[in-house]
């Protein structure tokens, strides 16, 4: 048996569509219930909705074998896990962005609001560029408007909010989408369960 | 006074074991400090698995270090003078990556230093094989070796920042993004792809599909060594445990030729790491080989039973004007025969009992 943590909310829905279509459907997990497991012996996979930045969490500590993350989070927070396949659903890209009117001076520290502090850190210390990190955790886009940063680090998918708001991405560095990752120890011990799930849902990506 | 078995922890048990079999395979006991001089971890940062090391000033001035690695003290101590071979089971503290917090780690393991030869190896290996197969439990080893990785690197031209790079994204089985790369370095991703994949077979089966890469590359000799290696095991009988896999390579810095780490079912993180080390011992001045392993025994806490159900096997109840000698010697009585016994004057709230004794007139118990 296969436990596989998805994300919950319309990527996670997606996600499991693309299992169905590879063969791997649980029926149950369809009907309007407060069920929290879904299991499909015959098929041999058990699925859970967890918040999607815990699907790391649960891969790397073995509560699931395998799930579905998103690359910010397996790069913001590095989890030691296998990342077998791109799935290709929930495409976007981690930006920098700020007001239409910035002008970038560098001789001055720049200040950087975002909610990936570790992948802003990283960028930026490849530039050689002095930052300062301001940790937010939501409506990122409201400190460039305010003057707490110069810029945001953020995900833009169409680039709507950042448009509405006067605000422009000035760029695009890392693309992203979700990505099928596997608990190494389950890997070693399950290798091929996870395999042909691997190998089903790649048919389906292609 | 012989100690009863049921006294020990499950990884107080193992450590026993693991010091057992180590001792009779001629691997001599190392009892170390528990500190260390700052000087030398702060000399071999990049060996280390954790950055951070806790450290304090002696009543001397010197900067100590609470150890955060053992292999390091054991090479510092050891002579250029034929094969040593050391064994440990110490505690050592690290900074978790998953908790970011300082944490102790119980840790048994074993140093094979001096002139190594495949034997010694195959030996390690075996014992390491074997210290998983104490555990009771479910098995895999994997195995890799450097110096393969290092001749396709070295093939492909890799600089050693794109060398890091690679082998990051083969210990992430990473094949969609390992492509990306080789693609914007200008090098054929298949033979670091085939490695990223191995790893699903036996190692006997992953070797077939390494010998087809390996006869592309400078690394015939490497291979045969390998392969000499993984049949001697295959033969001990531990073919269904063994794996080649070269995920295992990205975090193994210092490790020069052949690197392994072990896994339990169950267990979601590694509980057995090591490889052979002869790049370190030159740096620190040593003409000589290594190689050697650590288990991480707070791991297999994870494999323990469901806590009992009872506090104790017995309670035993007395009265408060009860003569302490007769409730002794009855709670004696009880513990001699083997029963845990716990002696109160009233039944405490929140502990369970297999059954209660209550002490009466004169000693005398119902």
């Amino acid at each position: 048996m296969l436990n596989v943590a998805l994300p919950k909310g319309r990527l996670g829905e997606k996600v499991y569509d693309l299992f169905e279509r590879a063969g791997f459907d649980c029926p149950s997990i369809r009907e309007p219930n407060r069920k929290l497991v879904f299991t499909n012996e015959e098929k041999g996979v058990s699925y859970f909705w967890v918040k999607p930045s815990d699907v790391a969490i649960y891969v790397e500590r073995g509560a699931a074998d395998i799930g579905v993350a998103g690359k910010d989070i397996l790069l913001e927070y590095g989890p030691d896990v296998y990342e077998l396949l791109d799935l290709k659903l929930g495409k976007c890209e981690m930006c920098v962005a700020a007001k239409k009117d910035f002008r970038d001076d560098t001789s001055r520290t720049l200040r950087v609001a975002t909610k990936f502090v570790n992948i802003a850190r990283a960028h930026y210390a490849q530039l050689g560029r002095e930052i300062d990190i301001i940790k937010l955790n939501g409506s990122i886009e409201l400190a460039p408007l305010l003057g707490l940063s110069d810029v945001i680090v953020d995900i833009v998918e169409t680039g709507a909010t950042l448009r509405e708001n006067d605000l422009a991405p000035i760029e695009r560095f890392i693309p992203l989408s979700a990505r099928l990752i596997a608990n190494k120890s389950s890997y070693k011990f399950k290798a091929k369960e996870i395999e042909t799930v691997c190998g089903g849902l790649k048919e389906q990506v292609q | 006074m012989e100690i009863s078995e049921k006294i020990l922890s499950e990884e107080e048990k193992l450590a026993l074991q693991l010091r057992e079999k180590y001792l009779s395979f001629g691997y001599s006991r190392f009892k170390m400090s528990r500190f260390e001089e700052y000087d030398l971890y702060a000399r071999n940062k990049d060996v280390l698995i954790s950055n951070g090391v806790i450290t304090f000033t002696d009543t001397n001035g010197h900067l100590l270090a609470l150890k955060p690695d053992v292999t390091l003290s054991i090479i510092k101590n050891c002579k250029d003078d034929g094969v040593q071979k050391f064994c440990y089971d110490e505690n050592v503290y690290r900074i978790s990556p998953r908790t970011h917090d300082f944490q102790e780690i119980m840790q048994a393991g074993l140093e094979c230093i001096g002139e190594i030869d495949e034997y010694c190896v195959c030996e390690v290996v075996m014992l390491a094989l074997e210290s998983l197969r104490c555990t009771g439990c479910d098995y895999i080893l994997d195995l890799a070796h450097v110096g393969i990785a290092d001749a396709m690197a070295d093939k492909a031209g890799l600089t050693s920042q794109q060398r890091g790079e690679v082998y990051s994204l083969i210990g992430q089985k990473n094949l969609h993004e390992l492509r990306e790369r080789c693609a914007q370095i200008g090098t054929d991703p298949e033979p670091f792809c085939t490695l990223a994949s191995l790893g699903g077979e036996t190692a006997q089966e992953g070797l077939d599909i390494l010998k087809q890469i390996c006869a592309k590359t400078d690394a015939g000799e490497i291979y045969s060594e390998l392969q000499k290696t993984i049949c001697a095991l295959s033969r001990l009988g531990h073919e269904q445990n063994l794996r080649l896999d070269f995920s295992i390579l990205s975090d193994m810095r210092y490790y020069s030729g052949i690197v392994f780490k072990g896994y339990l079912r169950g267990v979601p993180e590694t509980v057995l790491s090591g490889g052979r080390y002869d790049k370190l011992l030159r740096r620190m001045g040593k003409q000589a080989g290594g190689v050697g392993f650590a288990v991480y025994l707070d791991v297999l806490e994870r494999l323990r039973v469901p806590a009992e159900s009872f506090d104790a096997d017995v309670l035993l109840l007395y009265r408060p004007q009860d003569d302490p000698f007769e409730v002794f010697q009855k709670a004696a009585e009880l513990s001699n025969a083997g029963e845990q016994v716990i002696a109160r004057s009233e039944t405490p709230r929140d502990m369970r009992f297999r059954r209660v004794v209550r002490l009466q007139e004169g000693g005398r118990s119902c």
